[in-house]
């Protein structure tokens, strides 16, 4: 096309211009591309973090038991069950667990501890909870006999507090489903730091058997937690599951959750059970777009300027063309295209500058000590700390060049239309 | 004379004179309002992060606030307690007694971070009395084992005023014991660590209730208004030596260093947005300029030609970039101004963003009003940077204008 | 040829039909504009006929409107009032878009100086009209590539106006403005910038073209070498045709 020919060739006219002109463009670029890579890799790290060890992306619990926590309000789950569950499309693991409160201690001090009776196989393929052992090891496949102590696995912030590490001996008391208080030895046989605030300072984990023991539970559970393969399709999933199951559910379509029967089963994505975070999550993506508008507008009006000096400048020649049977149209689209040219190639250099940054950071990460001193915080109950890894998405790397070749459309249209308008006499008569 | 000439060339060219105004004063302007608000906002996340730690200063035994354990605690309650007290620089010294164990009435338990506090001295730094539901605080129970709670604890654990509760905690000795307290009154403070966690009694209660008579967790210090926290940490030490037990002084960054770093690091952020915002704007103002010379080589060389030599050109265009600074920045500045007046007046709620729960290093921030607060010096400094940046931006162009031969220049028009 | 006599023959290559063989009729024609406060009568009332095949020069003092009368001939502009027809048709009831297609077809331009764009080649340049014209480009090579060498550029295709002399220029945009066929050539101040021997040279060039296509040419100039080479010459002062000096017949 003629119009992008003249427009490519209009940037060597004059060097510096154009390379003004596209640096102010790719600089803002390259930044918007990093700032998304950096935000999906910081809020994925968030959701990650708040939901994987201790909810998981989806639960299944009585109805009643999500609205309080009771320790008698369990359910049965049979092998079909979990079979059924863990076929559904969606699901990448399923843990059944029993969760109880009580205190955990010795002699010296005791403190008030969660309790997750898990299956350790299960847990540990849907949680990344072995990762997180920092000292001795996870529970073993079954449960040491008796009279041995039971083992359990205790939160970083916990087994500190305790002064306790593997092989140190326990006492636990927690409420049973009849009403009793069980009690038993345990043996901590591992340490864990998951990042999960929560859990680092208050859980300790036993297997799922000597949990229901100690809990007269039976064989009852108080909760399956599933694991997603999508983090953000946890919703469509969760429908799969209750689907599957014949269950109630909770935050999947409009209208669900409205008349719940408390003692059927209720199934919940993690965006209804951690609404905090999922609120986090959307007001973050929300203020991306403030951040276009903000950083971009400015490399409009760069832009802006650029287009209408160099228009300026070629007022004569714009004349003769307009002369010599050129349709305003033609023009207009002449111009527009010209600033398409410089927005698209400025668009393609930030693109790159900021795709190879993020990819670092992807790869060796944003060493949060450079901007404080302790390099660490938490936000939302997730520790961060050392290191932030970014994420370079498609949508990261495509999104900030089409949004600016929309801009440089939009910023070119005023110089193009005043172009348009000219008329030829005046120009070439040299009265203007 | 040459200030004249600046002034009406740079009228001359009225539409681009504005478009490079505006985008300096924008960008200026934008500058000064986000370091207000950000100001106000991490201003505000200290003080609530100090007042969730519990004080500027705080005193425990040692090892308490790593532990939190209970048997961690100071026993010579009273003399550390007026020691503190008359230490220069401490407004207030408020005693606690802080007991985390498990709360339970006929429907079930929960765990609970009891406080047991002086109504009076805790008004220094929170009054929970405010965020009373229902029931009376505990200065006006006659009881001895008055107990509030926080409403969702209430809720889920299914109480009404006047029910039993049972408390079961271990005391200092290691003992795991229990202890009654009747429901009093309840406190909904839309801070979810309150509402779902906490408890208040008076001291008392709560010393008898472990077998603490005397002894104290925790002594908050809330401090006199511009004194580094350190300082008065240092003197409190200092003067608590001579009492002997091994005790611990933190100041509250010490005790929630992750507040510090996330407000660094939101700073620090901050500071990137506006170095990428004023790059930009230099591109595109070292780009103007440059065509602004181009386009006025001919009365450069004109000038040239008539006398004013190289040099006198250059002046003549940082002259006119030094006044289209200056008037950006003046309209930047009132427009920086307004905005910082704006917020500070009236307020952003963060609710506005439709946050309903935003808790950042264990502190809530759900109901947080944005304002805003000039930090003079950050004032200062960011408008040093933005004027260097502009007039920076025209040296290269000023400079390739001084070097015009003015024949070279008449004829290359025409 | 006399502006009153009447050729009579086929169509021209242009195809125009006209009545009274006059290619351009003109009658009564007047053009005043406001420059800031001042009301500029450029022309007051001119009559004129030009006639197919011409090579034709308004001549004149800087302000005696040749410019002005060229653009209105040109549909550049509009004269305040009067008549005037090209080639049969009334152009000024041509609105901008009809104009615009109306000189891109009928009418091809000289301009003294800023004819080229110069990111373009000699032959890109040449084309342009072809190409807004929507022709093939296989065609436009066919047209354009044959001028070119006839006007002695055909080892220069490639290059960009500021790898030609003006001269060079000049005829880059002879070939545009005949690329078209159009039925006249309208050159204001073509030789403004040249020196004497390359202005003869383009003008020599832009005769000859002129008898082999029966193209007519009209120049608006003051510049000597051009007066001498026309085979009528208009004068104008004031705005107006000066009937005193009017020399014809070559």
């Amino acid at each position: 096309m003629i119009s992008a020919k003249i427009g490519f060739r209009n940037l060597t006219r004059n060097r510096w211009r154009s390379g003004l002109t596209l640096g102010g463009i790719a600089v803002s670029v390259a930044f918007m591309v990093w700032i998304l890579g950096f935000m999906e890799g910081w809020l994925g790290a968030m959701v990650r973090g708040a939901t994987a060890v201790e909810t998981g992306q989806v639960e299944v619990q009585k109805a009643s038991f999500a609205d309080n926590p009771r320790v008698y309000r369990s359910f049965t789950a049979t092998t079909a069950m979990l079979d059924t569950v863990a076929r559904v499309p969606g699901v990448k693991a399923v843990s059944p667990r029993v969760r109880l409160n009580g205190l955990v201690g010795n002699e010296e001090k005791s403190v008030v501890a969660r309790i997750f009776g898990v299956d350790p196989t299960k847990e540990a393929e849907t949680t990344p909870i072995t990762d997180a052992l920092v000292q001795g090891r996870w529970l073993g496949l079954d449960p040491p006999a008796y009279p041995a102590p039971r083992e359990v696995v205790l939160g970083s912030g916990m087994a500190r507090q305790l002064g306790v590490a593997p092989g140190d001996e326990l006492v636990v008391f927690l409420e049973a489903a009849d009403g009793s208080l069980g009690n038993d030895l345990l043996e901590v046989v591992g340490i864990v730091t998951t990042g999960n605030t929560s859990v680092d300072r208050m859980t300790a984990y036993m297997h799922l058997k000597d949990a229901q023991y100690l809990a007269a539970l039976g064989d009852q559970i108080h909760e399956l937690a599933i694991s997603t393969t999508d983090l953000l399709g946890a919703r469509a999933t969760a429908g799969r599951v209750a689907a599957s199951l014949g269950a109630q559910t909770q935050g999947v379509r409009d209208g669900d959750g409205e008349s719940i029967d408390p003692d059927g089963l209720l199934v919940r994505p993690w965006q209804e059970i951690l609404p905090s975070v999922y609120q986090m999550l959307t007001i973050s993506r929300q203020s991306n777009w403030m951040t276009y508008l903000l950083i971009y507008l400015v490399a409009a009006i760069g832009l802006l300027n650029t287009q209408r000096m160099s228009a300026l400048e070629r007022k004569r020649e714009f004349g003769v063309l307009m002369a010599i049977g050129m349709r305003p149209r033609k023009m207009f689209r002449m111009i527009v295209t010209e600033s398409l040219v410089l927005g698209s190639l400025g668009g393609l250099l930030g693109t790159a500058l900021g795709a190879a940054v993020t990819w670092y950071h992807a790869t060796a990460g944003l060493d949060l000590s450079l901007f404080t001193e302790h390099g660490e915080f938490t936000f939302m109950g997730v520790a961060f700390s050392g290191r932030m890894y970014s994420i370079l998405t498609p949508m990261a790397a495509i999104q900030p060049i089409v949004v600016m070749v929309l801009v440089a459309f939009l910023a070119g249209l005023w110089p193009a239309v005043k172009s348009a308008r000219l008329d030829p006499a005046p120009t070439i008569a040299g009265r203007q | 004379m040459l200030w004249r000439m600046a002034w009406r060339n740079l009228w001359r060219h009225r539409t681009r004179t504005l478009i490079m105004t505006s985008a300096v004063a924008f960008s200026y302007g934008l500058c000064l309002f986000s370091m207000g608000m950000g100001d106000d906002g991490h201003g505000q996340m200290l003080d609530e992060a100090a007042k969730g730690a519990g004080g500027d200063v705080l005193v425990h035994e040692k090892g308490y606030w790593e532990d939190k354990s209970s048997d961690l605690v100071m026993r010579r309650g009273q003399e550390i307690l007026s020691t503190v007290e008359s230490v220069p620089g401490v407004r207030a010294a408020i005693p606690r007694v802080l007991i985390t164990g498990l709360v339970s009435s006929a429907s079930g338990t929960r765990p609970l971070l009891l406080q047991g506090i002086d109504p009076e001295r805790e008004k220094a730094l929170k009054d929970y009395s405010e965020d009373l539901s229902s029931g009376v605080y505990l200065d006006q129970s006659s009881r001895s084992d008055p107990l509030v709670l926080g409403a969702v604890i209430v809720e889920k654990l299914e109480l009404d005023l006047g029910d039993r509760v049972v408390l079961t905690a271990s005391q200092p000795d290691g003992e795991v014991t229990r202890a009654l307290f009747h429901l009093t009154g309840v406190v909904k403070t839309g801070f979810r660590e309150v509402d779902e966690m906490a408890g208040f009694t008076t001291l008392g209660a709560a010393q008898n209730a472990i077998s603490a008579t005397g002894m104290l967790t925790q002594v908050g210090v809330v401090m006199v208004e511009g004194l580094p926290s350190d300082t008065v940490a240092n003197r409190i030490r200092a003067s608590l030596r001579p009492v002997g037990e091994d005790l611990e002084v933190l100041t509250w960054q010490e005790a929630v260093p992750e507040m510090v770093g996330f407000i660094q690091i939101d700073d620090a952020f901050l500071y990137i947005y506006l170095v990428v915002i004023f790059a930009i704007v230099a591109f595109a103002i070292a780009n103007t300029f440059l065509m602004a010379v181009m386009e006025r080589v001919r009365e450069f060389g004109l000038l040239n030609a008539l006398g004013l030599r190289g040099g006198g050109v250059a002046r003549l265009l940082l002259t006119e970039t030094l006044l289209m600074t200056l008037l950006a920045m003046a309209i930047g500045f009132v427009l920086g101004f307004a905005g910082h007046l704006a917020a500070s007046h009236w307020g952003i709620p963060v609710a506005l963003w439709g946050v309903d729960d935003m808790e950042l290093s264990g502190i809530d921030f759900s109901n947080m009003v944005m304002r805003s607060v000039v930090n003079p010096t950050k004032w200062v400094a960011a408008s040093i940077l933005v004027a260097l940046v502009t007039l920076g931006s025209a040296l290269y162009p000023a400079w390739r204008a001084s070097r015009f031969e003015p024949a070279e220049a008449m004829r290359l028009y025409e | 040829m006399s502006g009153q006599e009447t050729p009579t023959g086929g169509p021209s290559e242009a195809g125009a039909t006209w009545q009274n063989g006059a290619l351009i009729r003109m009658r009564q024609i007047t053009r005043t504009y406001q420059d800031g406060a001042l009301e500029v009568h450029a022309l007051r009332g001119v009559d004129l006929d030009i006639a197919e095949g011409e090579f034709t020069s308004l001549a004149g003092p800087s302000g005696s409107g040749k410019t002005t009368l060229l653009n209105i001939i040109g549909v550049l502009d509009k004269p305040t009032s009067g008549r005037i027809e090209v080639t049969g048709t009334d152009i000024t009831r041509l609105d901008k878009g009809e104009a615009a297609d109306f000189r891109l077809e009928k009418v091809g331009f000289i301009f003294q100086a800023y004819n080229l764009v110069p990111v373009l080649t000699a032959y890109e340049n040449a084309e342009f009209t072809l190409l807004l014209r929507g022709i093939s480009p296989h065609e436009r090579r066919e047209k354009v590539e044959p001028l070119l060498e006839r006007v002695g550029l055909g080892d220069m295709m490639d290059r960009k106006p500021h790898e030609l002399s003006g001269g060079q220029q000049q005829r880059v945009a002879v070939v545009r403005a005949l690329a078209t066929s159009p039925a006249l050539i309208l050159a204001d101040e073509p030789t403004a910038n040249l020196d004497s021997e390359t202005s003869a040279g383009l003008l020599d060039l832009m005769l000859e073209l002129n008898q082999e296509l029966n193209t007519t040419f009209l120049f608006s100039t003051h510049d000597p070498v051009v007066i001498e080479r026309a085979r009528r010459v208009v004068r104008l002062l004031d705005g107006r045709v000066d009937g005193r000096a009017q020399r014809t017949g070559n």
